[in-house]
C-alpha cells in the first residue's frame, strides 16, 4: 500500500515545469498555485485541517493580486508558514542539510 | 518608427526592471504598454521613472520615450558605458531596487562601473545592500567575475528617510563563464548582519541572542556580526535588520533577512529572519530563490556550451523571466526534476545552450 501511495504522490508531484512555462498561457502565480494547492490540500488536510485559508487564496482574484504587485525581488514573509519551525521534529530534519548532520544525528540517538 | 514597430512589446508594469535589462543586454528594442492603466494614477511610478533615468546615465545612446500619460514607455538600448555615475534613489524604494538590474549590467560595460547610490539602504522590497555585498556578489564570482568586484556601505539609511549611501565596483569581463552547479553541498558555516541605527545598539545584539537560540544546535560555525553606524553614517531614520546566509561546502549560500518593523521586538524580528533561512535552506538547490534570475542570466550569456544548475522550485519572477529570456535570447532551458528517484524533492537541473554572448562595449586595450 505504501509504495502505491508514494507512486501516487510521485504522479502528482512530477510536473512538466517545461510544458508549464514555455507552452502554457498560465501565469507563473497560476502554475505555482497549481502545484502548491495540490500539495497542501494533501498536507493540510490530514494534519491539520485548516482548509479554510487555502481556498480563500484560491477564489481571490488574479488581477486584484496583479495590482498590488510591486515588483520585489523579496518575497513576503509569511509568519503562518514560519510557524513550522516552532516543531522541533522539523528543526531536527533540517540537519541533514549541515556538515555536522550526520555525526551529530548519531550523538543525539 | 522601423525600430518601434521591430520592438519587443509587453503590457503590465510587473517586471519592467528584467525587461528593461534584459534589453539593454541583448541589444534588442522594448516597448512597453498598458502601466496601470486603470489607476486613479496611471503610468509610471516615480522609482520607475528614476531609474529609467539611472539606466539613462549607465548607457550611451539609449533613446527612452514615454508616451504622454505615462503608460507607455519605449526603450532602444545604447551601449553599456560604465565609469563613474552617481545617482540619487528616490526614497519610494530602496537602493538594492535600482542595483540589482546594474548589477546584472554591469559585467558588460565598456568601462568598470563605479557606481554611488544614496538613499534607503535596506527595506523589505528588494534585497539590501548587504545581501547584495554578502549573497549577489559571490553569485556573479560563479561566472568569473570577481577580481576588483566590491561594494562599500558607506552610510547607513533606514525608512522612511533614507539617507544612506553606498559605492559599487564591478569589473568587466569579455564573456562570463559556464556554470556547472550541481551539487548544493553541506552548510558548513552560518554569517549573518545585525544593523541597528538611531536605536539602542543592544538591539543588535538581543537579534543576534534570538536567532542563535535557534541556529546554535546545527553547527559550530556561526558569527553573527553587529555592524554599528554612528553620527551622520547612520543615515536620517531609526531602523535595525538582521541579514542572515548559510554557505555550504560547495559554495551555495542561501539567504533571509527581515526588516524592524514599529511595534515588533528585535527578538521576533530576528526569530522571523531565522525562521525564514531554515525556509530556505530546505526549499535546496544551489542557489538561493532571490538570485534565481541573475544566475539564469549568467547562464544563458555563458560561452557556447551546456551550463547546469540545480535550483529549489522557481518563484514566479523567475517563471516569467524564463519567458523573457526565450523572447529576447531564444533560449529555452530544460527543466527536469534533479533527484527522479526522490519524489519528495522539489529540486530541478536546469540546463541550456548558452549564446556565447561577449562583452562588445569592452575598451580594447
Amino acid at each position: 500500500l505504501k509504495a502505491s501511495e508514494a507512486f501516487d504522490s510521485r504522479r502528482k508531484r512530477a510536473k512538466d515545469w517545461m510544458k508549464l512555462i514555455y507552452m502554457s498561457e498560465l501565469s507563473p502565480e497560476a502554475i505555482l498555485r497549481d502545484t502548491s494547492s495540490k500539495d497542501s490540500a494533501e498536507n493540510h488536510e490530514g494534519e491539520e485541517g485548516d482548509e479554510e485559508f487555502f481556498h480563500v487564496k484560491k477564489k481571490s482574484d488574479p488581477l486584484a493580486d496583479a495590482d498590488e504587485d510591486m515588483d520585489m525581488t523579496k518575497e513576503p514573509v509569511d509568519p503562518q508558514e514560519l510557524k513550522q519551525w516552532e516543531d522541533e521534529e522539523l528543526l531536527n530534519s533540517l540537519r541533514r542539510c549541515f556538515i555536522t548532520g550526520g555525526v551529530q544525528a548519531a550523538d543525539d540517538g | 518608427m522601423a525600430l518601434s514597430a521591430s520592438a519587443l512589446h509587453f503590457s503590465g508594469h510587473q517586471y519592467l526592471r528584467h525587461r528593461l535589462v534584459l534589453s539593454i543586454i541583448s541589444g534588442k528594442p522594448v516597448k512597453i504598454d498598458k502601466i496601470r492603466p486603470e489607476d486613479k494614477n496611471p503610468g509610471l511610478r516615480d522609482y520607475e521613472v528614476s531609474l529609467l533615468r539611472l539606466l539613462e546615465k549607465a548607457t550611451n545612446g539609449t533613446v527612452i520615450e514615454i508616451s504622454y500619460t505615462g503608460t507607455a514607455v519605449l526603450l532602444k538600448p545604447g551601449v553599456i558605458s560604465g565609469g563613474t555615475v552617481t545617482h540619487d534613489c528616490p526614497l519610494s524604494r530602496s537602493i538594492g531596487y535600482f542595483l540589482e538590474p546594474v548589477v546584472m549590467l554591469a559585467p558588460f560595460a565598456k568601462s568598470p562601473f563605479q557606481l554611488t547610490l544614496c538613499g534607503i539602504t535596506t527595506d523589505d522590497k528588494d534585497l539590501s545592500v548587504d545581501l547584495i555585498r554578502t549573497v549577489t556578489l559571490p553569485h556573479l564570482q560563479l561566472f568569473g567575475i570577481s577580481d576588483g568586484l566590491e561594494l562599500r556601505i558607506k552610510k547607513r539609511g533606514s525608512p522612511p528617510e533614507g539617507g544612506g549611501e553606498i559605492q559599487f565596483l564591478c569589473p568587466i569581463v569579455k564573456q562570463v563563464k559556464t556554470l556547472n552547479f550541481v551539487d548544493p553541498g553541506k552548510i558548513k558555516r552560518i554569517r549573518g548582519i545585525a544593523h541597528a541605527v538611531r536605536v539602542s545598539p543592544q538591539f543588535s545584539n538581543r537579534m543576534i541572542d534570538a536567532a542563535r537560540s535557534i541556529l546554535n544546535r546545527y553547527i559550530p560555525d556561526i558569527y553573527l556580526y553587529s555592524d554599528v553606524y554612528k553620527g551622520p553614517e547612520s543615515g536620517k531614520s531609526p531602523g535595525y535588520a538582521l541579514s542572515l546566509l548559510a554557505e555550504s561546502t560547495t559554495g551555495a549560500i542561501h539567504c533571509s533577512e527581515v526588516v524592524s518593523r514599529p511595534g515588533v521586538a528585535p527578538e521576533d524580528i530576528a526569530i522571523t529572519a531565522t525562521r525564514a533561512l531554515l525556509s530556505e535552506i530546505q526549499r535546496g538547490g544551489c542557489v538561493d530563490r532571490k538570485h534565481q534570475t541573475l544566475v539564469l542570466l549568467l547562464m544563458v550569456l555563458g560561452s557556447e556550451d551546456v551550463g547546469r544548475c540545480r535550483l529549489g522550485e522557481p518563484t514566479p519572477r523567475t517563471i516569467q523571466f524564463l519567458r523573457d529570456i526565450r523572447d529576447f535570447f531564444g533560449t529555452s532551458f530544460k527543466i527536469m526534476p534533479a533527484n527522479p528517484s526522490d519524489p519528495s524533492s522539489g529540486e530541478l537541473l536546469f540546463s541550456c545552450y548558452g549564446t556565447g554572448y561577449t562583452n562588445i562595449n569592452r575598451s580594447v586595450a
